[in-house]
């Protein structure tokens, strides 16, 4: 483990759970033996990046835990630094907010929503639709026709 | 209970990273805190998929643009690309030639209760932009009476119009394009010269903000003179990027700057003359020139060869100077530009621009009225390194013959027949008196299907309504290839359609 150094005394993880931990070391000991990852390189000079949310079988049999577990199991790699089982967390976490929409992902992941009304509205930013508009067209249309010379009051 | 919140910036930035750029927009609107977490990385959009279809600003680039406003740009791009699928998408598996066409999923007739006398107004339906802002304009050129020429802007809903007064020559030709570009609309009119006097380009400004009850607004009226010496009747629009070109002259104008460009003369006119330009939303700092030579006699035709023409914008030799400016223009080197010959032996040409950022896809149809095929071609056009070397990496050509059955007698036969094309999407559309026939190519993705006749199956037949009736005048179609709609105004019966694929 790094920064650490070789030591008899016990490492203290405050804030891994014994359930996560025995599911970290099972994952650890799967794949012990392989070769390590790359020194952390730096993604964001990764031209090439890979939007690949691939997984291997096994990983994916390993990951498949309820949401609580599966948020400990991320935070407990980020915190013992297993770049590998970070991976299968974060990708899996991908995959579960693909396709939702922001209102199912708030549900999913348990957020508030703290944008007022106002700024949801701005936030979208995205088209009507035409169907939207047709109908406000003819909600129009008695209006408009009491402007029968509106050109020429220009 | 934990929220996503509660990891650290880092692991979230690594989920970030994991997802298409689709779902990134949709988690910076779940909090305030994602969407500063998301657009705290401009490297993560800069590399994100689907920004060739971003609708920039010219000069601009995602490095250097507004961070809080990558977003919206982005969320125009997924939009954008959502309807560039090529339609229809199923073919069936024997890869026969049975196509299912797009049905259309709405036609819409509104009443435009045209105010002017009908046989003197002219109605162009402007780009269909996103949600509300269809713009068309209809105007009215009265040689009897000066007071009454005027052109009118409006909106479909009615809730915008702007009237515009000026001196219209009563034999003016009107060309106009417009583009979104985040809110923001240009809108160009071209008059042509008449009698050796200057052509004149009219640029609106019209901005539109969805947010309020009067989402149009009018902001700029600019009016220039085009030099006398110079040919220009035609126009392509990139962002605020303006392009006007004739048979050998190219103006470049800016229209956020209120510049132009530059001048530039692309052919001689003695051999040859423009044909057809492009510019693509991912390279704006460079044109495709379609030249072709002048013919000396008819015979030729069948063995024109075009050539593809590649010229950068900016340069050494490239500085923006006052559109009206009367400095003699120096004709370009075109040797050191020229990329690509087609050769194609009849009249039509029509391109579109995919630009990813390495592979521009050049689409060629080839509509012959004389002979008894079509041509398509598609070309792609690698760009290597810093974009000065060009090469042709791939270039395919299918050549259709019609069927038994032949299209090609119901265009010879009903001469009535209008041809739309929706580039984009490879749609053709068939107007006729009674009815909109949508042919679907797909010869950009697969070229061995015909285009045309009973075999090809690709054809999707829109009755018109009873009431509806294309006279021989001609209605005015116009096909909007970004969003794949297209309106036909019937202006005797002040009627408009909205034909929605």
């Amino acid at each position: 483990m790094k920064n650490v150094g070789e030591s008899d005394q016990p490492i203290p993880l405050p804030n891994v759970s014994s359930s996560v931990l025995k599911k970290v070391l099972e994952y650890c000991e799967h794949h012990r033996g392989e070769p390590l990852p790359a020194p952390d390189a730096d993604t964001s000079q990764d031209d090439t990046r890979k939007r690949t949310t691939d997984i291997s079988e096994w990983d994916q049999k390993f990951i498949t835990v309820d949401q609580e577990m599966l948020f400990e199991i991320i935070l407990a790699a980020n915190y013992l630094d297993i770049k590998s089982l970070l991976d299968v967390g974060c990708k899996t976490v991908a995959n579960m907010i693909k396709g939702k929409t922001p209102e199912e992902i708030r549900k999913l992941f348990n957020i508030v929503n703290d944008f007022t009304p106002e700024e949801e509205v701005r936030l979208l930013a995205l088209p009507h639709s035409y169907h939207q508009l047709i109908l406000s067209f003819w909600h129009h249309q008695a209006q408009i026709k009491k402007e029968n010379e509106w050109a020429e009051d220009r | 209970m934990f929220s996503l919140q509660s990891f650290s910036p880092e692991v979230l930035l690594k989920i970030f990273d994991g997802l298409p750029v689709e779902d990134v927009l949709n988690l910076s609107r779940v909090s305030h805190y994602l969407r500063q977490l998301s657009l705290c990385n401009r490297s993560f959009w800069t590399r994100a998929d689907k920004t060739f279809l971003i609708p920039l600003p010219i000069g601009q680039t995602l490095k250097t643009i507004d961070i809080s406003l990558i977003p919206q740009y982005f969320a125009q791009a997924v939009s954008i690309s959502k309807n560039l699928q090529p339609r229809p998408k199923s073919i069936s598996p024997e890869g026969s030639s049975k196509i299912q066409i797009a049905q259309p999923k709405r036609i819409s007739l509104i009443n435009i209760d045209n105010p002017f006398d009908p046989i003197v107004a002219f109605m162009r339906s402007a780009h269909l932009l996103p949600g509300h802002q269809l713009a068309m304009m209809i105007w009215k050129l009265s040689p009897e009476d000066p007071d009454t020429q005027r052109m009118v802007i409006m909106s479909l809903d009615r809730k915008f119009r702007f009237v515009v007064n000026h001196h219209f020559d009563e034999d003016a030709a009107f060309v106009w394009n417009s583009k979104d570009n985040g809110g923001l609309t240009w809108l160009a009119l071209l008059m042509p010269s008449r009698n050796h006097s200057p052509s004149n380009l009219c640029i609106f400004e019209i901005r539109c903000d969805n947010t309020v009850d009067q989402p149009f607004s009018i902001h700029g009226h600019r009016i220039i003179q085009v030099p006398k010496s110079c040919s220009v009747q035609k126009m392509v629009m990139e962002g605020s990027l303006l392009v006007l070109f004739g048979d050998r002259d190219i103006l470049v104008y800016d229209c956020k700057e209120g510049l132009g460009r530059q001048w530039l003369r692309a052919a001689d006119s003695k051999k040859t003359s423009i044909e057809f330009i492009i510019i693509s939303p991912s390279f704006v700092d460079r044109l495709w020139v379609i030249l072709k030579p002048v013919l000396v006699n008819d015979d030729d035709r069948h063995s024109r060869t075009r050539s593809i023409v590649c010229i950068p914008l900016f340069g050494p030799d490239r500085n923006p100077r006052a559109a009206d400016s009367e400095e003699e223009w120096s004709p370009l080197d075109l040797s050191s530009m020229s990329i690509a010959e087609i050769k194609n032996p009849d009249l039509h040409i029509h391109l579109t621009s995919l630009g990813t950022e390495a592979i521009i896809n050049l689409f060629a149809l080839f509509d012959t009225y004389r002979t008894d095929h079509l041509i398509a071609r598609s070309i792609t056009i690698s760009i290597v390194g810093a974009g000065e070397k060009l090469s042709i990496v791939s270039s395919r050509e299918t050549r259709y013959e019609d069927d038994a059955n032949g299209g090609r007698d119901n265009l010879e036969d009903e001469g009535s027949d209008i041809i739309a094309f929706d580039h984009s999407h490879d749609t053709i559309y068939s107007i006729s008196e009674r009815s909109v026939k949508l042919l679907w190519s797909g010869a950009r993705f697969d070229l061995s299907i015909p285009w045309k006749g009973k075999a090809a199956g690709g054809i999707c037949e829109l009755p018109f309504p009873e009431e509806f009736w294309v006279d021989e005048d001609l209605p005015d179609i116009m096909v909007d290839d970004v969003y794949g709609q297209m309106t036909i105004a019937d202006l005797p019966a002040s009627k408009l359609w909205l034909v929605q694929f």
